[in-house]
């Protein structure tokens, strides 16, 4: 009879705790979705490099990083995983940090990656830990290349539209100082001619060379992108299009103009739209990562481009706050916290980094300005993903180790703090910086990103 | 291209003039180097000699000399096996107590649909009777 009810009790202290895992699985998870918006070159997949590496070596080492993200307590941590998201390429973290182990920064983002963080941690309320012994942070990351987010708001353009405004961008601004051979060729083309696939390509060839000069230069607003990417998933040799002078595109039965109309709508339909669809799933949080330094490395034109290639983006995105009900049930989200961060801080003297938030600040004005009258909270953060650079001689200067192995010392003049202040026909010059043998530590003081996941976690302050 | 954080040029070839801005950044050019370094874009491309609309020149406004020393090693944060950091979570969903609360709400309402709160009430006396075997 005691065995009877010894095993009954068994059974039933089994069955409650695989009841309290289940309930703990529906009711305790708490998952936040990220979106990562930056153009190319700004520090993407460093940062996700560096905040895995963070939050690993905080919760498994006890190494004492992060100090001001109170949210996850090393001592209520159980564990910490990465898991796959279902129809994304695995992000490619162990290869990143061999990468900076054998000197080299981690490679270009050229595919989408997406993982999950998950973190797992001890309940600690007194009766709640009976029944739900632990509850799941799950932070979803999709890392893509900042190529294909500038393409996005061509999907609003009809090929004419977009053909006549890129055409009137590549004539101004800094780009027009390397649109000169693509525009000398579209001159001497003979459009006459029927558009073969020959004649095509040579034409969307020539565009290209250009795009990838512009960007070698530090031009970021170059459409398509996608161009630029072998990984892109849509074939530019033979649905190329370019955009065309308006002698052409004002009229709507001239076999160029019909042609690249074709491709323009494939392009969109083929590509852009599934990709909308699959990689910039709606969110209901959003970094975007600013490289201030592309610009101040080159012209105040750059910043001005900067700031509207930043404008543009936000249109792409659904802004607004999300309920309950909305999230639950209509499964629609929308982005209800944005943190604006400008990547590399570090590169710049600490006494010029106030400036440097200033700058920022106003680089997305013209993003910010789609979130009027709506209840959106947004941030602006200086953030080093590592801290490559050591304290200079004085405060406007920073110290570190070239590519050609010397250890310098740079001082900078004092860094503009709004676009009116960038001197005209001045500019500032990048650090050349290599990976620091001791990058794991540099990592960790890496700085900015505890009050970065503080904010997007619900806990600014 | 590339994503790399740290560099400012990433073209797989580099220009002239990337070539002359880093040589700026170093401070090793030539002297006719270091004229066209501090105005930055002084010597084009040769692919833009030709170019209708000229680049602008630039001035550097940083200054780099190299040191004699060597880089200072940065050492690991301490490790810390006490917590020390404030407990401040929060879950979402729903809570515990809200599960409880809806879940008998629910009943409720399935019991009085499917009209079994009189039976239950029938069976179930509101005083206990205690019966000795």
């Amino acid at each position: 009879m005691q065995k009877n009810i010894a095993t009954l009790f068994d059974k039933t202290r089994a069955m409650a705790s695989l009841t309290g895992d289940k309930l703990s699985s529906v009711f305790n998870k708490e998952t936040h979705r990220f979106t990562i918006t930056g153009l190319s070159r700004s520090g993407k997949s460093m940062l996700f490099t560096s905040l895995i590496t963070m939050l690993k070596s905080r919760s498994e080492e006890g190494y004492a990083c992060l100090p001001l993200l109170r949210y996850l307590p090393p001592s209520q941590v159980l564990d910490m995983r990465i898991e796959p998201i279902e129809g994304y390429k695995p992000f490619p973290h162990i290869q990143n940090i061999a990468d900076l182990e054998n000197g080299q920064w981690p490679k270009a983002t050229e595919e989408a990656f997406g993982f999950k963080l998950v973190v797992r941690l001890k309940e600690t309320a007194s009766l709640k830990r009976h029944v739900l012994p632990h509850s799941d942070v799950v932070f979803e990351f999709i890392d893509y290349p900042g190529e294909w987010v500038t393409d996005i708001p061509m999907l609003s353009k009809t090929y004419a539209h977009w053909s006549d405004s890129a055409w009137a961008q590549l004539s101004s601004g800094p780009q027009q100082y390397f649109a000169n051979q693509w525009k000398a060729f579209v001159n001497q083309f003979d459009f006459e001619q029927e558009p073969t696939e020959q004649r095509i390509q040579l034409l969307v060839n020539a565009y290209r060379d250009y795009l990838v000069d512009a960007k070698a230069n530090g031009i970021s607003l170059l459409q398509p992108g996608s161009f630029l990417l072998e990984s892109s998933d849509f074939d530019w040799q033979a649905f190329g299009f370019t955009p065309l002078p308006s002698s052409i595109t004002s009229d709507v039965s001239h076999p160029w103009f019909k042609i690249f109309d074709k491709h323009f709508a494939k392009f969109q339909s083929g590509w852009l739209t599934p990709l909308k669809q699959s990689i910039f799933k709606e969110t209901d949080k959003q970094i975007i990562l600013v490289d201030l330094f592309e610009g101040l490395n080159h012209s105040r034109q750059h910043l001005y481009q900067l700031k509207e290639t930043l404008s543009h983006l936000a249109d792409t995105f659904v802004y607004g706050q999300s309920t309950w009900f909305s999230r639950n049930v209509l499964k629609k989200e929308q982005i209800g916290r944005v943190a604006f961060v400008a990547t590399k801080s570090d590169l710049v003297p600490v006494s010029q980094r106030a400036n440097l938030l200033n700058l920022l600040t106003q680089i997305t004005e013209g993003a910010r300005a789609r979130f009027d009258g709506k209840p959106i909270q947004f941030e602006h953060f200086l953030v080093s993903s590592m801290q490559v650079t050591d304290e200079g001689s004085n405060d406007d200067a920073i110290r570190y180790k070239d590519t050609d192995g010397r250890y310098v010392e740079s001082t900078f003049e004092p860094i503009p703090s709004t676009l009116k202040e960038m001197e005209e026909g001045s500019h500032f010059p990048v650090p050349d910086v290599s990976v620091p043998s001791d990058f794991k530590a540099r990592i960790l003081a890496g700085k900015g990103v505890d009050r970065l996941l503080q904010f997007l976690l619900g806990k600014g302050e | 291209m590339s994503d790399k954080p740290y560099t400012f040029d990433e073209s797989p070839e580099q220009t002239s003039q990337s070539r002359l801005r880093r040589d700026a950044i170093n401070g090793d050019a030539g002297e006719e180097d270091q004229h066209n370094a501090v105005t930055g874009y002084g010597k084009h491309n040769n692919d833009h000699e030709s170019d209708a609309v000229t680049k602008p020149q630039y001035k550097t406004k940083v200054k780099t000399q190299t040191l004699d020393i060597a880089q200072p090693e940065t050492k690991l944060p301490q490790q810390v096996t006490e917590d020390v950091w404030e407990v401040d979570t929060k879950k979402g969903g729903l809570s515990l107590g809200a599960a409880t609360l809806g879940f008998g709400v629910v009943s409720l309402i399935g019991f009085s649909y499917l009209k079994l709160i009189p039976p239950l009430r029938q069976t179930f006396p509101s005083t206990p009777s205690v019966q000795v075997y």
